[in-house]
Protein backbone atom coordinates (compact mmCIF):
# COMPACT_ATOMS: atom_id res chain seq x y z
CA UNK A 1 0.00 0.00 0.00
CA UNK A 2 1.12 3.54 -0.93
CA UNK A 3 2.65 5.18 2.44
CA UNK A 4 0.05 7.74 3.09
CA UNK A 5 -3.03 6.17 1.54
CA UNK A 6 -5.67 3.98 3.76
CA UNK A 7 -8.19 2.14 2.04
CA UNK A 8 -10.96 0.85 3.91
CA UNK A 9 -11.43 -2.65 5.48
CA UNK A 10 -13.76 -3.51 2.49
CA UNK A 11 -11.38 -2.18 -0.51
CA UNK A 12 -8.85 -3.89 1.01
CA UNK A 13 -11.06 -6.92 1.22
CA UNK A 14 -11.58 -6.22 -2.78
CA UNK A 15 -7.90 -6.13 -3.79
CA UNK A 16 -7.11 -9.29 -1.48
CA UNK A 17 -6.70 -11.51 -5.03
CA UNK A 18 -4.30 -8.57 -6.12
CA UNK A 19 -2.33 -8.26 -2.64
CA UNK A 20 -1.90 -11.67 -1.48
CA UNK A 21 -0.48 -14.97 -3.15
CA UNK A 22 -0.30 -18.20 -1.37
CA UNK A 23 1.67 -21.14 -2.40
CA UNK A 24 -1.93 -22.78 -3.10
CA UNK A 25 -2.25 -20.08 -6.02
CA UNK A 26 1.37 -21.43 -7.35
CA UNK A 27 0.40 -25.12 -7.69
CA UNK A 28 -3.07 -24.39 -8.88
CA UNK A 29 -1.31 -22.38 -11.28
CA UNK A 30 1.49 -24.75 -12.12
CA UNK A 31 -1.24 -27.97 -12.64
CA UNK A 32 -2.89 -25.54 -15.39
CA UNK A 33 -0.01 -25.00 -17.36
CA UNK A 34 0.90 -28.73 -17.32
CA UNK A 35 -2.54 -29.13 -18.24
CA UNK A 36 -2.04 -26.41 -20.98
CA UNK A 37 0.93 -28.04 -22.40
CA UNK A 38 -0.75 -31.09 -22.76
CA UNK A 39 -3.10 -29.86 -24.84
CA UNK A 40 -0.50 -28.19 -26.98
CA UNK A 41 0.71 -31.37 -27.90
CA UNK A 42 -2.18 -32.61 -28.63
CA UNK A 43 -3.25 -30.06 -30.97
CA UNK A 44 0.11 -30.32 -32.48
CA UNK A 45 -0.77 -34.15 -32.59
CA UNK A 46 -3.95 -33.44 -35.12
CA UNK A 47 -2.24 -30.75 -36.67
CA UNK A 48 0.82 -33.03 -37.80
CA UNK A 49 -1.25 -36.17 -38.55
CA UNK A 50 -4.39 -34.44 -39.49
CA UNK A 51 -8.09 -35.33 -38.36
CA UNK A 52 -7.67 -38.78 -38.71
CA UNK A 53 -6.46 -38.73 -34.71
CA UNK A 54 -9.93 -37.86 -34.23
CA UNK A 55 -13.03 -39.93 -34.04
CA UNK A 56 -14.61 -38.04 -36.59
CA UNK A 57 -14.03 -40.33 -39.56
CA UNK A 58 -16.34 -43.78 -38.91
CA UNK A 59 -14.65 -47.14 -40.08
CA UNK A 60 -18.08 -48.45 -39.82
CA UNK A 61 -19.69 -50.17 -43.52
CA UNK A 62 -18.44 -47.45 -45.80
CA UNK A 63 -15.48 -47.33 -48.35
CA UNK A 64 -12.71 -45.93 -47.68
CA UNK A 65 -13.24 -42.64 -49.63
CA UNK A 66 -16.45 -42.05 -47.35
CA UNK A 67 -14.49 -42.73 -43.93
CA UNK A 68 -14.45 -39.58 -43.44
CA UNK A 69 -16.81 -36.49 -43.17
CA UNK A 70 -20.69 -35.56 -43.96
CA UNK A 71 -21.47 -39.43 -45.59
CA UNK A 72 -19.75 -41.15 -42.28
CA UNK A 73 -19.09 -40.21 -38.75
CA UNK A 74 -19.41 -37.03 -37.40
CA UNK A 75 -17.59 -34.29 -39.21
CA UNK A 76 -17.93 -31.63 -35.89
CA UNK A 77 -18.05 -33.82 -33.12
CA UNK A 78 -17.24 -32.16 -29.53
CA UNK A 79 -15.23 -29.46 -31.33
CA UNK A 80 -18.61 -27.98 -32.73
CA UNK A 81 -20.35 -28.57 -29.26
CA UNK A 82 -17.67 -27.27 -27.65
CA UNK A 83 -18.00 -23.79 -29.71
CA UNK A 84 -21.85 -23.36 -28.76
CA UNK A 85 -21.04 -24.12 -25.28
CA UNK A 86 -18.29 -21.32 -25.14
CA UNK A 87 -20.78 -19.07 -26.72
CA UNK A 88 -23.60 -19.56 -24.58
CA UNK A 89 -21.05 -19.30 -21.35
CA UNK A 90 -20.08 -15.76 -23.08
CA UNK A 91 -23.77 -14.68 -23.09
CA UNK A 92 -24.74 -14.32 -20.26
CA UNK A 93 -22.27 -12.62 -18.92
CA UNK A 94 -22.12 -9.01 -20.51
CA UNK A 95 -25.72 -9.25 -21.07
CA UNK A 96 -25.78 -9.42 -17.02
CA UNK A 97 -23.32 -6.45 -16.79
CA UNK A 98 -25.36 -4.57 -19.51
CA UNK A 99 -28.53 -5.14 -17.89
CA UNK A 100 -27.26 -3.92 -14.63
CA UNK A 101 -26.28 -0.68 -15.78
CA UNK A 102 -29.88 -0.77 -17.96
CA UNK A 103 -31.99 -1.14 -15.65
CA UNK A 104 -29.59 0.42 -12.82
CA UNK A 105 -29.98 -2.86 -10.71
CA UNK A 106 -27.37 -1.35 -8.06
CA UNK A 107 -27.46 -4.37 -6.06
CA UNK A 108 -26.19 -6.89 -8.95
CA UNK A 109 -22.64 -4.50 -9.88
CA UNK A 110 -20.82 -7.07 -7.31
CA UNK A 111 -21.08 -9.65 -9.90
CA UNK A 112 -21.37 -7.42 -12.99
CA UNK A 113 -17.21 -7.51 -13.85
CA UNK A 114 -17.16 -11.42 -13.13
CA UNK A 115 -19.48 -11.28 -16.26
CA UNK A 116 -17.64 -9.24 -18.24
CA UNK A 117 -14.56 -11.24 -17.98
CA UNK A 118 -16.53 -14.59 -18.27
CA UNK A 119 -17.02 -13.10 -21.99
CA UNK A 120 -14.18 -12.16 -22.77
CA UNK A 121 -12.60 -15.02 -21.86
CA UNK A 122 -15.08 -17.36 -23.40
CA UNK A 123 -15.24 -15.56 -26.70
CA UNK A 124 -11.50 -16.62 -27.64
CA UNK A 125 -12.00 -20.18 -26.38
CA UNK A 126 -15.74 -20.22 -28.82
CA UNK A 127 -13.38 -19.43 -31.61
CA UNK A 128 -10.70 -21.64 -30.90
CA UNK A 129 -13.09 -24.34 -31.01
CA UNK A 130 -14.31 -24.21 -35.08
CA UNK A 131 -10.06 -23.67 -35.62
CA UNK A 132 -9.48 -27.28 -34.16
CA UNK A 133 -12.21 -28.27 -36.29
CA UNK A 134 -10.81 -27.51 -39.70
CA UNK A 135 -8.29 -29.57 -41.52
CA UNK A 136 -6.38 -26.38 -42.91
CA UNK A 137 -6.04 -23.85 -40.00
CA UNK A 138 -3.44 -22.25 -42.62
CA UNK A 139 -6.05 -20.78 -45.10
CA UNK A 140 -7.81 -18.76 -42.25
CA UNK A 141 -7.00 -15.43 -44.27
CA UNK A 142 -9.07 -17.24 -46.98
CA UNK A 143 -11.97 -16.41 -44.37
CA UNK A 144 -11.40 -12.45 -45.05
CA UNK A 145 -10.20 -13.05 -48.29
CA UNK A 146 -12.75 -14.75 -50.09
CA UNK A 147 -15.74 -15.09 -47.40
CA UNK A 148 -19.51 -14.92 -48.82
CA UNK A 149 -21.96 -13.28 -47.08
CA UNK A 150 -24.45 -16.26 -47.85
CA UNK A 151 -22.79 -18.66 -45.43
CA UNK A 152 -23.62 -18.87 -41.47
CA UNK A 153 -20.23 -19.66 -40.89
CA UNK A 154 -19.45 -15.93 -42.01
CA UNK A 155 -22.34 -14.28 -40.01
CA UNK A 156 -20.99 -16.24 -37.15
CA UNK A 157 -17.50 -14.68 -37.73
CA UNK A 158 -19.08 -11.02 -38.10
CA UNK A 159 -21.19 -11.55 -34.60
CA UNK A 160 -18.46 -13.05 -32.62
CA UNK A 161 -15.97 -9.90 -34.10
CA UNK A 162 -18.90 -7.27 -33.02
CA UNK A 163 -19.37 -9.21 -29.96
CA UNK A 164 -15.88 -9.39 -28.49
CA UNK A 165 -14.74 -6.09 -29.50
CA UNK A 166 -17.81 -4.71 -28.29
CA UNK A 167 -16.63 -6.88 -24.84
CA UNK A 168 -13.21 -5.63 -24.81
CA UNK A 169 -14.27 -1.58 -24.71
CA UNK A 170 -16.94 -2.32 -22.31
CA UNK A 171 -14.51 -3.97 -19.94
CA UNK A 172 -12.05 -1.19 -20.43
CA UNK A 173 -14.26 1.50 -20.21
CA UNK A 174 -15.79 -0.01 -16.83
CA UNK A 175 -12.32 -0.96 -15.80
CA UNK A 176 -10.40 2.77 -16.28
CA UNK A 177 -11.62 4.35 -12.99
CA UNK A 178 -10.73 0.93 -11.06
CA UNK A 179 -7.03 0.81 -12.76
CA UNK A 180 -6.44 4.74 -11.46
CA UNK A 181 -7.22 4.05 -8.34
CA UNK A 182 -4.75 1.00 -8.80
CA UNK A 183 -1.94 3.18 -9.41
CA UNK A 184 -2.42 4.89 -5.87
CA UNK A 185 -3.03 1.43 -4.17
CA UNK A 186 -0.49 -0.57 -5.46
CA UNK A 187 2.36 1.28 -5.86
CA UNK A 188 4.89 -1.38 -7.22
CA UNK A 189 2.35 -1.41 -10.42
CA UNK A 190 1.79 2.14 -10.56
CA UNK A 191 3.86 2.51 -13.59
CA UNK A 192 1.98 -0.35 -15.22
CA UNK A 193 -1.58 1.06 -13.87
CA UNK A 194 -0.55 4.54 -15.00
CA UNK A 195 0.01 3.99 -18.56
CA UNK A 196 -2.96 1.96 -18.79
CA UNK A 197 -5.29 4.43 -17.19
CA UNK A 198 -4.44 6.66 -19.91
CA UNK A 199 -4.57 10.06 -18.24
CA UNK A 200 -7.82 9.28 -16.59
CA UNK A 201 -8.51 12.55 -14.13
CA UNK A 202 -11.18 11.01 -12.06
CA UNK A 203 -13.56 14.64 -12.63
CA UNK A 204 -16.85 14.31 -12.26
CA UNK A 205 -17.22 15.46 -15.83
CA UNK A 206 -15.12 12.87 -16.95
CA UNK A 207 -16.96 10.11 -14.85
CA UNK A 208 -19.91 11.15 -16.38
CA UNK A 209 -19.04 10.92 -19.84
CA UNK A 210 -18.06 7.34 -19.02
CA UNK A 211 -21.18 6.79 -17.73
CA UNK A 212 -23.09 7.84 -20.31
CA UNK A 213 -20.58 6.05 -22.93
CA UNK A 214 -21.14 2.76 -21.16
CA UNK A 215 -24.86 3.33 -21.21
CA UNK A 216 -24.76 3.77 -24.69
CA UNK A 217 -22.60 0.68 -25.20
CA UNK A 218 -24.78 -1.35 -23.08
CA UNK A 219 -28.12 -0.59 -25.37
CA UNK A 220 -25.69 -1.99 -28.42
CA UNK A 221 -24.57 -4.83 -26.76
CA UNK A 222 -27.54 -6.15 -25.54
CA UNK A 223 -29.18 -7.11 -29.30
CA UNK A 224 -25.02 -7.82 -30.39
CA UNK A 225 -25.64 -10.87 -27.57
CA UNK A 226 -28.74 -11.94 -28.99
CA UNK A 227 -27.33 -11.84 -32.63
CA UNK A 228 -24.43 -13.82 -31.55
CA UNK A 229 -26.25 -17.26 -30.43
CA UNK A 230 -28.92 -16.72 -32.70
CA UNK A 231 -26.22 -16.58 -35.49
CA UNK A 232 -25.02 -19.53 -33.93
CA UNK A 233 -28.51 -21.54 -34.21
CA UNK A 234 -28.23 -20.10 -38.03
CA UNK A 235 -25.75 -22.89 -38.78
CA UNK A 236 -28.27 -25.50 -37.92
CA UNK A 237 -31.43 -24.19 -38.38
CA UNK A 238 -31.00 -23.36 -42.07
CA UNK A 239 -29.96 -26.78 -42.93
CA UNK A 240 -32.68 -28.61 -44.49
CA UNK A 241 -30.05 -31.57 -45.53
CA UNK A 242 -30.10 -32.47 -41.96
CA UNK A 243 -32.97 -34.33 -39.93
CA UNK A 244 -33.56 -32.20 -36.65
CA UNK A 245 -32.28 -29.39 -37.56
CA UNK A 246 -34.28 -27.29 -39.59
CA UNK A 247 -36.53 -25.48 -36.99
CA UNK A 248 -37.88 -21.73 -36.81
CA UNK A 249 -37.82 -22.57 -33.20
CA UNK A 250 -33.88 -22.95 -32.76
CA UNK A 251 -32.88 -19.23 -32.53
CA UNK A 252 -34.89 -18.85 -29.54
CA UNK A 253 -34.18 -22.33 -28.37
CA UNK A 254 -30.32 -21.42 -28.46
CA UNK A 255 -30.68 -17.97 -27.23
CA UNK A 256 -32.31 -19.27 -23.91
CA UNK A 257 -29.92 -22.06 -23.73
CA UNK A 258 -26.99 -19.68 -23.36
CA UNK A 259 -28.44 -17.43 -21.07
CA UNK A 260 -29.18 -20.46 -18.56
CA UNK A 261 -25.69 -21.80 -19.25
CA UNK A 262 -24.39 -17.65 -18.80
CA UNK A 263 -25.95 -17.31 -15.96
CA UNK A 264 -25.39 -20.49 -14.36
CA UNK A 265 -21.76 -19.69 -15.19
CA UNK A 266 -22.01 -16.60 -13.31
CA UNK A 267 -23.61 -18.42 -10.15
CA UNK A 268 -20.70 -20.44 -9.64
CA UNK A 269 -18.44 -17.79 -9.97
CA UNK A 270 -20.11 -15.53 -7.54
CA UNK A 271 -20.18 -18.20 -4.90
CA UNK A 272 -16.46 -19.40 -5.72
CA UNK A 273 -15.11 -16.27 -5.19
CA UNK A 274 -17.64 -15.98 -2.10
CA UNK A 275 -16.47 -19.18 -0.95
CA UNK A 276 -12.55 -18.05 -1.53
CA UNK A 277 -12.34 -14.13 -0.19
CA UNK A 278 -14.98 -14.88 2.15
CA UNK A 279 -17.17 -12.28 0.68
CA UNK A 280 -20.19 -13.03 2.08
CA UNK A 281 -20.98 -9.71 3.46
CA UNK A 282 -20.31 -8.29 -0.66
CA UNK A 283 -21.94 -11.01 -2.53
CA UNK A 284 -24.76 -11.39 0.34
CA UNK A 285 -27.48 -14.25 -0.04
CA UNK A 286 -29.59 -11.38 -1.43
CA UNK A 287 -27.68 -11.61 -4.86
CA UNK A 288 -27.49 -15.04 -4.65
CA UNK A 289 -31.03 -15.49 -4.61
CA UNK A 290 -31.47 -13.14 -7.42
CA UNK A 291 -29.30 -14.82 -10.10
CA UNK A 292 -31.56 -17.86 -8.45
CA UNK A 293 -34.62 -16.42 -9.43
CA UNK A 294 -33.62 -15.25 -12.77
CA UNK A 295 -31.51 -19.28 -13.40
CA UNK A 296 -34.97 -20.86 -12.74
CA UNK A 297 -36.92 -18.30 -15.01
CA UNK A 298 -35.01 -18.88 -17.97
CA UNK A 299 -34.67 -22.72 -17.24
CA UNK A 300 -38.55 -23.07 -16.86
CA UNK A 301 -38.40 -21.36 -20.53
CA UNK A 302 -35.55 -23.41 -21.91
CA UNK A 303 -37.30 -26.83 -20.73
CA UNK A 304 -40.36 -25.21 -22.34
CA UNK A 305 -38.78 -24.79 -25.91
CA UNK A 306 -37.06 -27.84 -25.62
CA UNK A 307 -40.23 -30.12 -25.00
CA UNK A 308 -41.87 -28.23 -27.65
CA UNK A 309 -38.81 -29.47 -30.27
CA UNK A 310 -38.96 -32.63 -29.07
CA UNK A 311 -42.84 -32.91 -29.80
CA UNK A 312 -43.12 -31.31 -33.08
CA UNK A 313 -39.93 -33.63 -34.27
CA UNK A 314 -41.64 -36.68 -33.16
CA UNK A 315 -45.16 -36.56 -34.01
CA UNK A 316 -44.98 -36.05 -37.65
CA UNK A 317 -41.46 -36.28 -38.33
CA UNK A 318 -40.08 -37.42 -41.01
CA UNK A 319 -38.08 -40.87 -41.24
CA UNK A 320 -34.73 -39.52 -40.53
CA UNK A 321 -36.21 -36.86 -37.52
CA UNK A 322 -37.50 -40.33 -35.97
CA UNK A 323 -34.03 -41.94 -36.49
CA UNK A 324 -32.44 -39.15 -34.84
CA UNK A 325 -35.16 -39.45 -31.93
CA UNK A 326 -34.50 -42.84 -31.71
CA UNK A 327 -30.87 -42.63 -31.54
CA UNK A 328 -31.72 -40.56 -28.27
CA UNK A 329 -34.29 -42.22 -26.46
CA UNK A 330 -33.20 -45.41 -27.15
CA UNK A 331 -30.41 -45.89 -28.95
CA UNK A 332 -26.98 -45.28 -28.67
CA UNK A 333 -26.64 -41.99 -27.26
CA UNK A 334 -29.63 -43.03 -24.79
CA UNK A 335 -26.91 -43.55 -22.04
CA UNK A 336 -26.14 -40.70 -22.00
CA UNK A 337 -29.49 -38.57 -22.88
CA UNK A 338 -31.59 -39.61 -19.65
CA UNK A 339 -28.75 -38.65 -17.50
CA UNK A 340 -28.66 -35.52 -18.79
CA UNK A 341 -32.75 -35.68 -19.07
CA UNK A 342 -32.75 -36.25 -15.03
CA UNK A 343 -29.49 -35.58 -13.21
CA UNK A 344 -28.90 -32.61 -15.51
CA UNK A 345 -31.79 -30.94 -15.42
CA UNK A 346 -34.98 -32.49 -13.60
CA UNK A 347 -32.68 -32.01 -10.41
CA UNK A 348 -31.22 -28.81 -10.80
CA UNK A 349 -34.59 -27.82 -11.55
CA UNK A 350 -36.20 -28.94 -8.34
CA UNK A 351 -33.11 -27.62 -6.41
CA UNK A 352 -34.14 -24.42 -8.17
CA UNK A 353 -37.36 -24.64 -7.54
CA UNK A 354 -37.63 -25.88 -4.16
CA UNK A 355 -37.13 -22.39 -2.22
CA UNK A 356 -40.51 -21.36 -4.22
CA UNK A 357 -42.28 -23.28 -2.70
CA UNK A 358 -40.80 -23.59 0.83
CA UNK A 359 -39.53 -20.49 1.95
CA UNK A 360 -36.43 -20.23 4.10
CA UNK A 361 -34.59 -22.75 2.08
CA UNK A 362 -32.40 -21.58 0.22
CA UNK A 363 -29.25 -23.00 -0.48
CA UNK A 364 -26.35 -21.32 -1.93
CA UNK A 365 -24.27 -24.55 -1.79
CA UNK A 366 -26.82 -26.81 -3.04
CA UNK A 367 -27.78 -24.22 -5.79
CA UNK A 368 -23.57 -23.68 -6.68
CA UNK A 369 -24.01 -27.72 -7.55
CA UNK A 370 -27.14 -27.68 -9.46
CA UNK A 371 -25.37 -24.60 -11.67
CA UNK A 372 -22.34 -26.23 -12.31
CA UNK A 373 -24.51 -29.30 -13.29
CA UNK A 374 -26.29 -27.54 -15.46
CA UNK A 375 -23.60 -26.35 -17.44
CA UNK A 376 -22.57 -29.98 -17.81
CA UNK A 377 -25.98 -31.06 -18.85
CA UNK A 378 -25.91 -28.24 -21.44
CA UNK A 379 -22.77 -28.99 -23.32
CA UNK A 380 -23.91 -32.92 -23.53
CA UNK A 381 -27.60 -30.81 -24.65
CA UNK A 382 -25.21 -29.52 -27.37
CA UNK A 383 -23.84 -32.72 -28.25
CA UNK A 384 -27.42 -34.30 -28.53
CA UNK A 385 -27.96 -31.33 -31.29
CA UNK A 386 -24.95 -31.49 -33.39
CA UNK A 387 -24.07 -35.57 -33.38
CA UNK A 388 -27.09 -37.27 -33.61
CA UNK A 389 -28.14 -35.45 -36.51
CA UNK A 390 -24.84 -35.98 -38.45
CA UNK A 391 -25.03 -39.83 -38.05
CA UNK A 392 -28.06 -39.67 -39.40
CA UNK A 393 -28.57 -38.18 -43.02
CA UNK A 394 -31.56 -38.74 -44.86
CA UNK A 395 -30.76 -41.85 -46.90
CA UNK A 396 -29.38 -44.17 -44.19
CA UNK A 397 -27.71 -44.33 -40.66
CA UNK A 398 -24.13 -44.43 -40.63
CA UNK A 399 -21.62 -45.18 -37.97
CA UNK A 400 -21.14 -43.96 -34.41
CA UNK A 401 -19.07 -41.44 -32.67
CA UNK A 402 -16.55 -41.64 -30.05
CA UNK A 403 -14.23 -38.81 -29.27
CA UNK A 404 -10.40 -39.99 -28.75
CA UNK A 405 -8.57 -38.75 -25.95
CA UNK A 406 -6.72 -36.55 -28.35
CA UNK A 407 -9.78 -34.54 -29.08
CA UNK A 408 -10.74 -34.93 -25.48
CA UNK A 409 -7.54 -33.41 -24.34
CA UNK A 410 -7.80 -30.28 -26.81
CA UNK A 411 -11.36 -30.01 -25.60
CA UNK A 412 -10.74 -29.79 -22.59
CA UNK A 413 -7.51 -27.53 -23.25
CA UNK A 414 -9.96 -24.51 -23.31
CA UNK A 415 -11.29 -25.28 -19.88
CA UNK A 416 -7.65 -24.67 -18.50
CA UNK A 417 -6.87 -21.78 -20.72
CA UNK A 418 -10.15 -19.95 -20.37
CA UNK A 419 -9.41 -20.81 -16.19
CA UNK A 420 -5.72 -19.48 -16.73
CA UNK A 421 -6.74 -16.02 -18.34
CA UNK A 422 -9.60 -15.50 -15.68
CA UNK A 423 -6.78 -16.20 -13.04
CA UNK A 424 -4.75 -13.62 -14.87
CA UNK A 425 -7.53 -10.97 -14.72
CA UNK A 426 -7.98 -11.49 -11.14
CA UNK A 427 -4.61 -11.08 -9.47
CA UNK A 428 -4.08 -7.67 -12.23
CA UNK A 429 -7.60 -6.03 -11.52
CA UNK A 430 -10.39 -6.01 -9.30
CA UNK A 431 -13.25 -8.55 -9.78
CA UNK A 432 -15.42 -6.69 -8.24
CA UNK A 433 -15.83 -2.64 -9.01
CA UNK A 434 -14.11 -0.55 -6.40
CA UNK A 435 -17.14 1.87 -6.41
CA UNK A 436 -19.35 -0.85 -4.98
CA UNK A 437 -17.83 -0.06 -1.62
CA UNK A 438 -18.31 4.16 -2.46
CA UNK A 439 -22.50 2.76 -3.19
CA UNK B 1 -14.33 18.54 -30.13
CA UNK B 2 -14.79 15.31 -28.53
CA UNK B 3 -18.65 15.11 -29.99
CA UNK B 4 -17.26 16.02 -33.32
CA UNK B 5 -14.60 13.29 -32.69
CA UNK B 6 -16.89 10.29 -31.80
CA UNK B 7 -19.22 11.34 -34.52
CA UNK B 8 -16.44 11.12 -37.31
CA UNK B 9 -15.55 7.67 -35.67
CA UNK B 10 -18.60 6.50 -36.20
CA UNK B 11 -19.52 7.57 -39.41
CA UNK B 12 -16.48 5.79 -40.57
CA UNK B 13 -17.18 3.11 -39.21
CA UNK B 14 -20.67 3.15 -40.50
CA UNK B 15 -18.97 3.74 -44.24
CA UNK B 16 -16.31 0.84 -43.85
CA UNK B 17 -19.25 -1.35 -43.03
CA UNK B 18 -21.62 0.20 -45.75
CA UNK B 19 -18.44 -0.42 -48.82
CA UNK B 20 -17.77 -3.68 -47.26
CA UNK B 21 -21.10 -5.06 -47.00
CA UNK B 22 -21.81 -3.44 -50.51
CA UNK B 23 -18.63 -5.17 -51.91
CA UNK B 24 -19.09 -7.97 -50.62
CA UNK B 25 -22.63 -8.60 -51.76
CA UNK B 26 -22.24 -7.03 -55.54
CA UNK B 27 -19.02 -9.01 -55.92
CA UNK B 28 -20.94 -12.39 -54.85
CA UNK B 29 -24.34 -12.13 -56.78
CA UNK B 30 -25.05 -15.73 -57.08
CA UNK B 31 -27.05 -17.29 -54.60
CA UNK B 32 -25.69 -20.74 -54.99
CA UNK B 33 -24.40 -21.45 -51.58
CA UNK B 34 -22.05 -24.58 -51.82
CA UNK B 35 -20.52 -26.16 -54.89
CA UNK B 36 -18.60 -23.09 -56.31
CA UNK B 37 -14.68 -22.56 -55.39
CA UNK B 38 -14.01 -19.91 -53.28
CA UNK B 39 -11.27 -18.29 -55.54
CA UNK B 40 -13.50 -17.68 -58.04
CA UNK B 41 -16.29 -15.88 -56.01
CA UNK B 42 -16.76 -12.66 -54.14
CA UNK B 43 -15.00 -9.10 -54.17
CA UNK B 44 -11.27 -9.99 -52.18
CA UNK B 45 -10.95 -8.42 -48.72
CA UNK B 46 -14.44 -7.55 -48.44
CA UNK B 47 -15.15 -9.33 -45.38
CA UNK B 48 -11.91 -7.77 -43.86
CA UNK B 49 -13.85 -4.05 -44.51
CA UNK B 50 -16.55 -5.20 -42.91
CA UNK B 51 -15.00 -6.19 -40.35
CA UNK B 52 -12.60 -3.57 -39.80
CA UNK B 53 -15.48 -0.94 -40.30
CA UNK B 54 -17.03 -2.79 -37.52
CA UNK B 55 -14.26 -2.33 -34.79
CA UNK B 56 -13.66 1.77 -36.18
CA UNK B 57 -17.91 1.64 -35.10
CA UNK B 58 -17.79 -0.07 -32.11
CA UNK B 59 -14.10 2.41 -31.09
CA UNK B 60 -16.17 5.84 -31.39
CA UNK B 61 -16.92 4.65 -27.51
CA UNK B 62 -12.63 5.19 -26.88
CA UNK B 63 -13.24 8.04 -28.94
CA UNK B 64 -15.76 9.53 -26.87
CA UNK B 65 -14.01 9.31 -23.23
CA UNK B 66 -9.85 9.07 -24.02
CA UNK B 67 -7.27 11.52 -25.50
CA UNK B 68 -7.11 11.53 -29.31
CA UNK B 69 -3.68 9.65 -29.10
CA UNK B 70 -4.58 7.63 -26.51
CA UNK B 71 -7.48 6.77 -28.64
CA UNK B 72 -5.43 5.88 -31.73
CA UNK B 73 -3.08 3.82 -29.68
CA UNK B 74 -6.37 1.51 -28.84
CA UNK B 75 -7.61 1.27 -32.59
CA UNK B 76 -4.48 0.34 -33.27
CA UNK B 77 -4.07 -2.22 -30.77
CA UNK B 78 -7.59 -3.34 -31.71
CA UNK B 79 -7.19 -3.86 -35.47
CA UNK B 80 -3.55 -5.25 -35.41
CA UNK B 81 -4.32 -7.54 -32.24
CA UNK B 82 -7.41 -8.32 -34.74
CA UNK B 83 -5.17 -9.72 -37.55
CA UNK B 84 -2.49 -10.53 -35.41
CA UNK B 85 -4.99 -13.20 -34.50
CA UNK B 86 -5.40 -14.74 -38.20
CA UNK B 87 -1.49 -14.06 -39.09
CA UNK B 88 -0.14 -16.22 -35.67
CA UNK B 89 -2.79 -19.38 -36.07
CA UNK B 90 -2.08 -18.97 -40.20
CA UNK B 91 1.92 -19.26 -39.28
CA UNK B 92 2.05 -21.65 -36.67
CA UNK B 93 -0.11 -23.95 -38.07
CA UNK B 94 1.90 -23.59 -41.42
CA UNK B 95 5.08 -24.57 -40.08
CA UNK B 96 3.28 -27.56 -38.66
CA UNK B 97 1.29 -29.23 -41.12
CA UNK B 98 2.99 -31.33 -43.59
Amino acid sequence: MKKGYDMSAEEESILQPLLKTGKGFYVFVGVLLILTGWFLYCWYTQLSQGLIVTGMRSVYNAPNYMTYGVAEGSPWGIYVTTFIFWIGISHAGIAISASVRLMNLKKYKVVARMAEVLTLVALPMAALSIVFDVGRPDRLFNLLEFGRFQAPMLWDLSAITTYFMGTIIYLYLSLRGDIDQLALRIPRREWFYKRLAMHYEGTETEKERHKQTLWWLAVAIVPIMVTVHSVVSFVFGLMIARAGWYSTIFAIYFVVGAIVSGVAAVYSLAWIFRWLYKWQSLITDEVLKGITWALRNVLIIYLYLWIAEELTMNYMGSSAELRVSDFLFSGRYAPIFWPMVIIGFAVPAIILLKPVFIKKIFNPKLTFIASIILNVALWVARFTIVVPSLLNPPLYPTGIYIPTITEVSIITGTFWMAVLLYVAFVKLFPIIELDVVEA
Amino acid sequence: MTSVRTLAVGLLGLLLIVAGVSLWVLGDLTTVVVSIALASTGFLWAPLIWFIGIIVILSAALANTLPFKNYLAWLLLLVVGYLAVFVILVSVTSVILP
